[in-house]
Protein backbone atom coordinates (compact mmCIF):
# COMPACT_ATOMS: atom_id res chain seq x y z
CA UNK A 1 0.00 0.00 0.00
CA UNK A 2 1.46 3.67 -0.14
CA UNK A 3 0.59 6.78 1.84
CA UNK A 4 -0.85 9.79 0.03
CA UNK A 5 1.75 12.20 -0.22
CA UNK A 6 -0.23 15.59 0.21
CA UNK A 7 1.12 19.15 -0.76
CA UNK A 8 -1.52 20.97 1.78
CA UNK A 9 -2.08 18.55 4.27
CA UNK A 10 -5.40 18.52 5.74
CA UNK A 11 -6.83 21.61 3.10
CA UNK A 12 -10.27 20.64 2.14
CA UNK A 13 -12.90 23.15 -0.53
CA UNK A 14 -16.25 23.23 1.15
CA UNK A 15 -18.61 24.60 -1.61
CA UNK A 16 -22.28 25.42 0.02
CA UNK A 17 -25.58 23.26 -1.23
CA UNK A 18 -27.78 25.59 -2.87
CA UNK A 19 -30.91 26.09 -1.17
CA UNK A 20 -29.80 24.00 2.41
CA UNK A 21 -28.50 26.64 4.58
CA UNK A 22 -25.21 25.50 6.36
CA UNK A 23 -24.73 22.84 3.88
CA UNK A 24 -21.49 22.16 2.11
CA UNK A 25 -20.39 19.54 0.09
CA UNK A 26 -16.32 18.56 0.95
CA UNK A 27 -13.94 17.66 -1.32
CA UNK A 28 -10.31 16.96 -0.84
CA UNK A 29 -8.22 20.18 -1.72
CA UNK A 30 -4.41 18.76 -0.52
CA UNK A 31 -2.99 18.51 -4.03
CA UNK A 32 -1.27 15.44 -3.30
CA UNK A 33 1.79 14.49 -5.05
CA UNK A 34 0.67 10.42 -5.33
CA UNK A 35 -2.89 9.67 -4.30
CA UNK A 36 -1.85 6.89 -2.32
CA UNK A 37 -3.70 3.95 -1.76
CA UNK A 38 -7.63 4.14 -0.78
CA UNK A 39 -8.64 2.47 2.27
CA UNK A 40 -12.16 0.16 0.98
CA UNK A 41 -12.86 -3.50 0.62
CA UNK A 42 -10.63 -3.90 -2.06
CA UNK A 43 -7.96 -3.23 -0.47
CA UNK A 44 -8.68 -4.43 2.83
CA UNK A 45 -10.54 -7.63 3.00
CA UNK A 46 -11.93 -8.84 -0.48
CA UNK A 47 -14.37 -11.53 -0.63
CA UNK A 48 -12.01 -13.86 -2.45
CA UNK A 49 -9.49 -13.58 0.70
CA UNK A 50 -12.28 -13.61 3.46
CA UNK A 51 -13.34 -16.79 1.12
CA UNK A 52 -9.88 -17.82 1.82
CA UNK A 53 -9.58 -17.27 5.11
CA UNK A 54 -12.87 -19.19 5.95
CA UNK A 55 -10.87 -22.04 4.42
CA UNK A 56 -7.62 -22.11 5.75
CA UNK A 57 -9.11 -21.78 9.28
CA UNK A 58 -11.78 -24.15 9.04
CA UNK A 59 -14.69 -21.75 9.73
CA UNK A 60 -18.28 -21.90 8.65
CA UNK A 61 -18.59 -18.37 7.35
CA UNK A 62 -15.79 -15.59 6.55
CA UNK A 63 -15.02 -12.90 8.34
CA UNK A 64 -16.82 -9.81 7.35
CA UNK A 65 -13.80 -7.55 8.96
CA UNK A 66 -10.27 -7.34 8.93
CA UNK A 67 -9.85 -8.10 12.49
CA UNK A 68 -12.33 -11.14 12.23
CA UNK A 69 -9.83 -12.61 9.80
CA UNK A 70 -6.88 -11.81 11.64
CA UNK A 71 -8.01 -13.43 14.53
CA UNK A 72 -9.45 -16.68 12.49
CA UNK A 73 -5.77 -16.66 11.33
CA UNK A 74 -4.00 -16.49 14.39
CA UNK A 75 -6.90 -19.46 15.91
CA UNK A 76 -5.59 -21.28 13.06
CA UNK A 77 -1.77 -20.98 13.44
CA UNK A 78 -2.16 -21.39 17.24
CA UNK A 79 -3.63 -24.77 16.37
CA UNK A 80 -1.07 -25.90 13.90
CA UNK A 81 1.78 -25.90 17.08
CA UNK A 82 3.21 -29.26 17.46
CA UNK A 83 1.65 -30.76 14.42
CA UNK A 84 3.44 -28.82 11.82
CA UNK A 85 6.98 -29.29 10.66
CA UNK A 86 9.60 -26.60 9.44
CA UNK A 87 11.66 -28.21 7.30
CA UNK A 88 15.42 -27.26 5.20
CA UNK A 89 17.00 -29.52 2.62
CA UNK A 90 20.38 -29.34 1.21
CA UNK A 91 23.56 -31.11 0.36
CA UNK A 92 27.62 -30.97 0.80
CA UNK A 93 30.23 -32.98 -0.71
CA UNK A 94 32.63 -35.23 0.96
CA UNK A 95 36.10 -33.34 1.70
CA UNK A 96 37.62 -37.01 2.21
CA UNK A 97 38.94 -35.79 5.94
CA UNK A 98 38.20 -36.56 9.40
CA UNK A 99 39.34 -36.35 12.79
CA UNK A 100 38.34 -33.74 15.25
CA UNK A 101 40.53 -31.99 13.86
CA UNK A 102 38.61 -32.17 10.50
CA UNK A 103 34.70 -32.06 11.53
CA UNK A 104 32.18 -32.00 8.85
CA UNK A 105 29.65 -29.02 10.06
CA UNK A 106 26.36 -28.67 8.83
CA UNK A 107 24.56 -25.04 9.58
CA UNK A 108 20.82 -24.56 9.63
CA UNK A 109 18.09 -21.76 9.59
CA UNK A 110 16.83 -23.16 12.83
CA UNK A 111 17.40 -25.68 15.12
CA UNK A 112 16.60 -29.11 13.80
CA UNK A 113 14.60 -32.05 15.98
CA UNK A 114 15.92 -34.46 13.63
CA UNK A 115 18.40 -34.49 11.16
CA UNK A 116 18.95 -37.14 8.15
CA UNK A 117 22.55 -37.46 6.26
CA UNK A 118 22.23 -39.96 3.04
CA UNK A 119 25.06 -40.39 0.49
CA UNK A 120 23.79 -40.42 -3.06
CA UNK A 121 24.31 -43.77 -4.26
CA UNK A 122 27.50 -43.78 -6.38
CA UNK A 123 26.90 -47.29 -8.69
CA UNK A 124 30.47 -47.52 -9.31
CA UNK A 125 32.17 -47.08 -5.93
CA UNK A 126 32.52 -50.19 -3.83
CA UNK A 127 31.37 -48.87 0.46
CA UNK A 128 28.72 -46.19 0.73
CA UNK A 129 27.29 -44.96 3.89
CA UNK A 130 23.58 -45.97 4.61
CA UNK A 131 21.05 -43.09 5.68
CA UNK A 132 21.79 -41.85 8.97
CA UNK A 133 19.21 -40.15 11.18
CA UNK A 134 20.46 -37.74 14.22
CA UNK A 135 18.61 -36.36 17.16
CA UNK A 136 19.19 -33.15 18.12
CA UNK A 137 21.02 -33.21 21.55
CA UNK A 138 22.72 -36.66 21.12
CA UNK A 139 25.94 -36.85 21.88
CA UNK A 140 27.38 -39.12 19.12
CA UNK A 141 25.62 -40.47 15.79
CA UNK A 142 25.85 -43.79 14.65
CA UNK A 143 26.98 -44.18 10.78
CA UNK A 144 26.65 -47.42 8.83
CA UNK A 145 28.92 -48.48 5.73
CA UNK A 146 27.94 -50.99 3.60
CA UNK A 147 30.34 -52.89 1.47
CA UNK A 148 28.16 -54.39 -1.32
CA UNK A 149 30.88 -56.37 -2.82
CA UNK A 150 30.97 -58.73 0.25
CA UNK A 151 27.54 -61.04 0.06
CA UNK A 152 26.00 -60.55 2.17
CA UNK A 153 26.83 -56.86 2.20
CA UNK A 154 29.39 -56.62 5.02
CA UNK A 155 28.41 -53.41 7.08
CA UNK A 156 30.18 -51.36 9.26
CA UNK A 157 28.80 -49.36 12.43
CA UNK A 158 30.49 -46.82 13.88
CA UNK A 159 29.21 -44.21 16.45
CA UNK A 160 30.77 -40.63 15.49
CA UNK A 161 31.28 -37.96 17.89
CA UNK A 162 29.44 -34.73 17.42
CA UNK A 163 31.00 -31.39 18.51
CA UNK A 164 28.97 -29.02 18.61
CA UNK A 165 24.75 -29.01 18.79
CA UNK A 166 24.44 -25.00 19.73
CA UNK A 167 22.84 -23.28 18.35
CA UNK A 168 22.05 -24.08 14.55
CA UNK A 169 25.23 -25.64 13.46
CA UNK A 170 25.92 -29.31 13.25
CA UNK A 171 29.59 -30.88 13.54
CA UNK A 172 30.66 -34.43 13.68
CA UNK A 173 33.70 -36.13 13.21
CA UNK A 174 35.26 -39.90 13.62
CA UNK A 175 38.13 -40.44 15.75
CA UNK A 176 41.07 -40.33 14.65
CA UNK A 177 42.71 -43.36 13.05
CA UNK A 178 39.55 -43.67 11.34
CA UNK A 179 38.43 -43.39 7.82
CA UNK A 180 36.69 -40.59 6.12
CA UNK A 181 33.76 -43.66 5.39
CA UNK A 182 32.79 -43.35 9.25
CA UNK A 183 32.57 -39.38 8.85
CA UNK A 184 29.93 -38.97 6.29
CA UNK A 185 32.56 -37.56 4.25
CA UNK A 186 33.84 -39.79 1.29
CA UNK A 187 35.68 -37.65 -0.90
CA UNK A 188 33.98 -36.28 -3.55
CA UNK A 189 30.86 -38.00 -2.84
CA UNK A 190 27.63 -36.03 -2.85
CA UNK A 191 25.41 -36.21 0.74
CA UNK A 192 21.99 -34.93 0.66
CA UNK A 193 20.13 -33.84 4.24
CA UNK A 194 16.98 -32.85 5.64
CA UNK A 195 16.69 -31.35 8.79
CA UNK A 196 12.95 -31.19 10.91
CA UNK A 197 11.80 -29.50 13.45
CA UNK A 198 7.83 -28.83 15.16
CA UNK A 199 6.83 -25.16 13.72
CA UNK B 1 22.83 -21.22 -2.58
CA UNK B 2 26.18 -22.76 -2.49
CA UNK B 3 28.98 -22.33 0.66
CA UNK B 4 32.07 -22.54 0.41
CA UNK B 5 34.97 -22.71 3.33
CA UNK B 6 37.49 -20.28 2.32
CA UNK B 7 40.02 -22.12 3.88
CA UNK B 8 41.26 -24.92 2.11
CA UNK B 9 41.43 -28.45 4.17
CA UNK B 10 44.95 -30.61 4.73
CA UNK B 11 43.87 -32.21 1.48
CA UNK B 12 43.10 -29.52 -0.13
CA UNK B 13 39.37 -30.08 -0.25
CA UNK B 14 36.95 -27.05 1.40
CA UNK B 15 34.18 -28.18 3.04
CA UNK B 16 30.95 -27.09 1.41
CA UNK B 17 26.88 -26.95 1.65
CA UNK B 18 24.25 -26.05 -0.50
CA UNK B 19 20.77 -25.29 0.63
CA UNK B 20 17.82 -22.95 0.10
CA UNK B 21 18.16 -21.10 2.98
CA UNK B 22 20.14 -17.75 3.53
CA UNK B 23 22.94 -18.51 6.14
CA UNK B 24 25.37 -16.36 8.02
CA UNK B 25 28.58 -18.70 7.76
CA UNK B 26 31.72 -16.62 9.49
CA UNK B 27 34.80 -17.56 7.37
CA UNK B 28 32.89 -19.27 4.48
CA UNK B 29 31.77 -17.86 0.90
CA UNK B 30 29.12 -17.59 -1.02
CA UNK B 31 29.82 -19.78 -4.57
CA UNK B 32 27.88 -17.21 -7.45
CA UNK B 33 25.71 -19.14 -9.71
CA UNK B 34 27.18 -17.77 -12.63
CA UNK B 35 30.88 -19.31 -11.24
CA UNK B 36 31.89 -22.49 -13.36
CA UNK B 37 32.38 -25.47 -10.39
CA UNK B 38 35.24 -27.24 -11.48
CA UNK B 39 35.01 -31.40 -11.45
CA UNK B 40 37.81 -31.46 -8.88
CA UNK B 41 35.09 -29.88 -6.41
CA UNK B 42 35.72 -29.33 -3.23
CA UNK B 43 39.18 -29.82 -4.27
CA UNK B 44 39.43 -26.32 -5.90
CA UNK B 45 41.65 -23.00 -5.34
CA UNK B 46 39.32 -20.26 -4.57
CA UNK B 47 39.40 -16.49 -4.04
CA UNK B 48 36.99 -14.66 -2.33
CA UNK B 49 36.47 -10.72 -1.49
CA UNK B 50 33.44 -9.52 0.94
CA UNK B 51 31.82 -12.76 1.38
CA UNK B 52 31.50 -13.78 -2.12
CA UNK B 53 34.00 -15.92 -4.14
CA UNK B 54 35.47 -14.18 -6.96
CA UNK B 55 37.25 -17.19 -8.67
CA UNK B 56 37.50 -21.04 -8.32
CA UNK B 57 39.81 -23.34 -10.21
CA UNK B 58 40.87 -26.71 -10.33
CA UNK B 59 43.14 -28.82 -8.42
CA UNK B 60 44.81 -31.86 -8.03
CA UNK B 61 42.43 -34.76 -6.60
CA UNK B 62 44.40 -37.07 -4.06
CA UNK B 63 43.87 -40.57 -4.61
CA UNK B 64 40.81 -42.01 -2.48
CA UNK B 65 41.31 -42.68 0.98
CA UNK B 66 41.83 -46.97 1.62
CA UNK B 67 38.66 -48.44 2.39
CA UNK B 68 37.84 -49.96 5.72
CA UNK B 69 38.59 -53.83 5.39
CA UNK B 70 36.27 -56.12 7.05
CA UNK B 71 37.36 -57.79 10.49
CA UNK B 72 37.66 -60.97 10.61
CA UNK B 73 34.60 -62.95 11.67
CA UNK B 74 35.70 -65.77 14.25
CA UNK B 75 31.92 -66.92 13.66
CA UNK B 76 32.90 -67.78 10.01
CA UNK B 77 36.42 -68.75 10.56
CA UNK B 78 35.15 -71.36 13.29
CA UNK B 79 32.52 -72.83 10.33
CA UNK B 80 35.45 -73.05 8.06
CA UNK B 81 37.62 -74.54 10.56
CA UNK B 82 34.74 -77.47 11.11
CA UNK B 83 34.16 -77.95 7.73
CA UNK B 84 37.83 -78.38 6.65
CA UNK B 85 37.71 -81.26 9.76
CA UNK B 86 39.71 -79.27 12.13
CA UNK B 87 38.54 -80.84 15.64
CA UNK B 88 40.99 -79.83 18.00
CA UNK B 89 43.64 -76.78 18.93
CA UNK B 90 47.53 -78.03 19.19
Amino acid sequence: MQDRVPTYPGRVRLTPVTGQEGVYDMERADEPTQAGTPINKATLLTDAAAAAVEAAAGENSPPSLPSQALAMLAAAISELNGKAVQMETGEYTGTGTYGSANPCTLTFSFQPSIVIIAQMVDTGAETHNVPIIYKWGDATMAVRCERKTSSPPYTYDYNVNVASTSGKTLEWYAASGSFAYYQANISSKRYVYIALAPV
Amino acid sequence: MRYIEIEALPNGAHRNQETESVLSLEGWAVIPEELEIPESFPFVDISAESGMVTSMSAREVPEPEPEPEPEGDIWDELAEAIRSGVNGID
